[in-house]
C-alpha cells in the first residue's frame, strides 16, 4: 500500500486520503477512542485527547495544503511507540524497586501435634514452633528452639555477610536461613514482627510527598492549560496580525505550530520522574538497611545543618566495660566477689557489667539482704557481711579521678576495701562516622545525660567539640529546640527508647537499631536497622543524591519542553522533535531517577 | 479513619488528576495515589460510608481514565 502512495503521487488526494487513513487508524485507533470519551466527560486537557486534536489537525492541513499526509501518521506512531518505552521504563523500574521490598513471607510452617502445616502468618499465634528450611525466610519473629545454622539477615541490616545462630538466640523475620532447618519458638504475631513492620514502612513511606513533588503537582496543573492557550494564541494572533499588516498571513503554517504545541503540553516526564526519584531512593536506602518514613524526610535529611546524638548505645556500645579494679586491703579477686554478689539482682547496666567482669559462679544463698538506693548504688548483705557498692557518698569515702569512666567505690563491712572504675567505650566506627558528617558539612553535637567529664571522654575519642551532658530527658528536648533555632536543620540520632520525645521533636528523627521496638517506628522519621551509626552519613548522602536527581529532572524536563515550545514557535522545528519533548524526555526523565537505586 | 487501596491507572499525570478528583469527593478529607506503588490512600471524614465514596470514587476515576480500577 505505501509503495502504492509513493509510486503514484498523482493519485486523486481523496485516495490518497483514504489510504494514508489505513496506517494512521491501525496505529491510533485507541488514542481517538480515548479522545473520544475524554471529550464526552469534559476531559478537554487529557493527553490522548490533545494527541487527537494535533494529528487530526495535521491531516487537516495536509488535505488543505494538498501536503504531507505522513506527518500525521508518523507523529502518531512515534507517540504510540513513546508510550510502549514508558511503559517498559515505568514496569522495569517498578519491579526492581518492588524486588527489594520483595521480603513478604507467603507461609509459615507451623508445628502443631507432631505435624506441619503451612499456613498464613497471621494465623501463628505467640508461642508456636514454626520450622523454616535452608533458603526460606523467617516469617515470624522468635527464639530458636533447636537446630543451629547460618542466616542471611542483609533484608534488615543491609549487611550480607551471614550471621551464626544457635539455641537460644533472638531471631527476626525477614531474615534467610541458608544451611540447616530451624525450629524457632515465636515472640510475636505477624503483625508485631519485624518483617511486617518494615514492609508497612516502606509501603507507606512515599504517600508522605515531598516539596519538590507537590511543586510538580502545582505545577502540571498549570502547565497543560498554559501551553494549550498559547497554542490557541498562536494560531490566532500572528495571522490575524500579519493580515492586518497586508502579508500573507499563512494560517496553515501558524496552525500546524499550534498543533505541535499541543503535542509537547503533557507533563508526564515531570509528574512521574519526581515520584519515582524519591520512590527509587527510598528503595536504595532500604537496601542499605536505612529506612526512610517518606519523600518529604529525604527532602530534610538533605538540608541537614547539625545532628544532635544521644550517647550511651548511640556512640558508645551501651556495654559497660571493666577498666580498672583498684583494691585496698584485700585481694582484687575477693573484691569484685563481694561486688559482683552484691550486685547480682540489679538490672542497672553497670551490675550487669560487674556481674559479668567477675565471671565466676553467683552464689545466691551466700547473700541475705538486698536494698538498692537508687541512682547511689546497692547495700547488700554478703556471707553476712554488710557490703556497700556506689558512689563516694554511699560508701563514705573519697572519691578519685576517674578520668571519664564511671567510678564505683567498695566498701566491707563499713572498711573501704577499694575502686572499680567501668567504662562504656566508644564504637569502633564512631570516630569514622563522626568525621565523615563533618565532611559533609554536618556539626555533631553530643547530648547525654551523663556526667560532663563521662560525656567529654567519649566525645574527644570520637571527635566531637560540643557536648551537652547532665541532661534529663526533658532537658534534651530544650537543648534540641535551641539548636533548631539557631538555624538549620537539626537531626537526632537515639536508640528510639529513651529518646522518643527528643526523636518526635527533631527535624528528623532517627531511631538506631530499634525495628523491634514501637516506640522507635513511631516517632521517628528514619529508621537505621542495625546499629551501625556510620549510616547516618549514608542517609545524608543518598538523601542528597535523591534531591539531585530531582533537581535534574525539573530543570532537564522543563528546559527541554520549553526549548523546544520555543523553536516550535519559530518554526525551526516540526512536530517530530515536539515528539521527542513529549515522550524522548519522559524516557530520560525515568532512567536518570532509576539511579537513586544505586 | 486511613484506608489503603490498590489502585490501576495507567498514565502519571492521570494519576494526578484522579487524586484531584478523589480529594473534592464528599467524605474525604484527604487523598492521595501513589503512581509507583499503585496504591491509593484515602482519609475518611468521621462517620462517612466507605462503600459509598469508594463507588463514587470508582466512578470519579473512571471518567479520567477508562481502565482506571480501584479495588476496594
Amino acid at each position: 500500500m505505501l509503495a502504492l502512495l509513493i509510486l503514484a503521487p498523482e493519485l486523486k488526494w481523496y485516495i490518497e486520503l483514504a489510504l494514508w487513513l489505513v496506517p494512521y487508524l491501525v496505529i491510533g485507533y485507541d488514542v481517538l477512542l480515548s479522545a473520544a470519551r475524554g471529550l464526552i466527560h469534559g476531559q478537554l486537557l487529557d493527553e490522548n485527547f490533545l494527541m487527537a486534536i494535533a494529528t487530526v489537525g495535521a491531516l487537516a492541513i495536509a488535505i488543505w495544503g494538498r501536503g504531507d499526509y505522513t506527518e500525521a501518521v508518523a507523529v502518531m506512531l512515534f507517540y504510540q511507540i513513546g508510550e510502549l518505552f514508558q511503559s517498559i521504563a515505568l514496569g522495569k523500574s517498578r519491579k526492581s524497586i518492588s524486588a527489594l521490598m520483595d521480603i513478604r513471607p507467603d507461609f509459615a510452617r507451623v508445628e502443631r501435634g507432631g505435624e506441619l502445616y503451612e499456613l498464613s502468618p497471621d494465623e501463628v499465634e505467640i508461642g508456636e514452633i514454626i520450622v523454616v528450611n535452608p533458603g526460606e525466610r523467617v516469617a515470624i519473629d522468635g527464639v530458636i528452639e533447636s537446630g543451629e545454622s547460618a542466616i542471611d539477615s542483609s533484608a534488615l541490616t543491609g549487611e550480607s555477610m551471614p550471621s551464626d545462630v544457635y539455641v537460644g538466640d533472638e531471631i527476626l523475620s525477614a531474615s534467610v536461613n541458608l544451611s540447616s532447618p530451624l525450629r524457632i519458638r515465636t515472640t510475636k504475631v505477624y503483625g508485631e514482627s519485624a518483617v511486617a513492620r518494615i514492609l508497612d514502612l516502606v509501603e507507606n513511606a512515599s504517600s508522605r510527598k515531598s516539596k519538590s513533588e507537590k511543586f510538580i503537582s502545582k505545577f502540571a496543573k498549570v502547565y497543560t492549560p498554559a501551553v494549550c492557550a498559547a497554542a490557541l494564541l498562536l494560531a490566532l494572533l500572528p495571522p490575524l496580525v500579519l493580515f492586518a499588516t497586508g502579508r500573507d498571513a499563512n494560517v496553515g503554517e501558524w496552525i500546524y505550530r499550534a498543533l505541535s504545541f499541543l503535542v509537547i503540553s503533557c507533563p508526564c516526564a515531570l509528574v512521574i520522574s519526581i515520584p519515582m526519584g524519591f520512590f527509587a531512593s527510598l528503595g536504595g536506602a532500604s537496601k542499605r538497611g536505612i529506612l526512610v518514613k517518606g519523600s518529604n524526610c529525604l527532602e530534610t535529611l538533605a538540608s541537614l545543618k547539625c545532628v544532635a546524638t544521644d550517647k550511651t548505645g548511640t556512640l558508645t556500645c551501651g556495654r559497660f566495660v571493666l577498666r580498672e579494679v583498684e583494691a585496698v586491703g584485700i585481694s582484687r579477686e575477693l573484691l569484685l566477689e563481694y561486688a559482683a554478689h552484691a550486685e547480682h539482682a540489679s538490672s542497672h547496666p553497670i551490675a550487669k557489667s560487674i556481674v559479668s567482669a567477675y565471671g565466676g559462679k553467683i552464689d545466691r544463698a551466700r547473700v541475705s539482704e538486698i536494698r538498692e538506693e537508687r541512682g547511689r548504688g546497692v547495700v547488700a548483705t554478703v556471707d553476712g557481711i554488710e557490703v556497700r557498692v556506689g558512689t563516694p557518698a554511699l560508701v563514705g569515702c573519697q572519691a578519685k579521678e576517674s578520668d571519664g569512666a564511671t567510678l564505683l567505690c567498695v566498701s566491707v563491712s563499713g572498711v573501704f576495701a577499694g575502686y572499680i572504675t567501668l567504662a562504656d567505650a566508644p564504637k569502633e566506627n564512631a570516630a569514622a562516622a563522626v568525621s565523615a558528617l563533618g565532611k559533609l558539612g554536618v556539626r555533631t553535637v553530643m547530648l547525654t545525660g551523663d556526667r560532663e567529664d563521662v560525656g567529654r571522654a567519649v566525645a574527644r575519642e570520637v571527635g566531637i567539640c560540643d557536648v551537652r551532658a547532665s541532661l534529663l530527658p526533658e532537658d534534651k528536648v530544650g537543648e534540641l529546640e535551641s539548636l533548631m533555632e539557631s538555624g538549620g536543620k537539626v537531626a537526632f540520632v537515639g536508640d528510639g527508647i529513651n529518646d522518643a520525645p527528643v526523636l518526635a521533636r527533631a527535624d528528623v528523627g532517627i531511631a538506631m537499631g530499634g525495628i523491634g521496638s514501637d516506640a522507635a517506628t513511631d516517632a521517628a522519621d528514619v529508621v537505621i536497622m542495625d546499629d551501625d551509626i556510620s549510616k547516618v552519613a549514608d542517609a545524608i548522602k543518598l538523601s542528597r543524591k535523591c534531591m539531585r536527581i530531582a533537581k535534574q529532572n525539573i530543570v532537564f524536563s522543563i528546559g527541554v519542553k520549553l526549548a523546544c515550545l520555543a523553536l516550535v514557535a519559530i518554526g525551526v522545528a516540526g512536530m517530530d522533535l515536539a515528539i521527542f519533548a513529549d515522550v524522548g524526555v519522559l524516557v530520560i526523565a525515568v532512567m536518570n531517577s532509576m539511579r537513586g537505586l544505586r | 479513619m486511613k484506608k489503603v487501596y490498590k489502585i490501576e491507572v495507567d498514565c502519571p499525570n492521570c494519576a494526578l488528576k484522579v487524586e484531584e478528583c478523589i480529594k473534592k469527593l464528599e467524605g474525604v478529607l484527604d487523598a492521595s495515589v501513589n503512581f509507583m506503588a499503585l496504591k491509593l490512600t484515602v482519609d475518611f471524614c468521621d462517620g462517612a460510608d466507605e462503600q459509598k465514596v469508594m463507588k463514587a470514587a470508582q466512578k470519579a476515576a473512571k471518567k479520567v481514565e477508562r481502565d482506571c480500577v480501584i479495588y476496594f
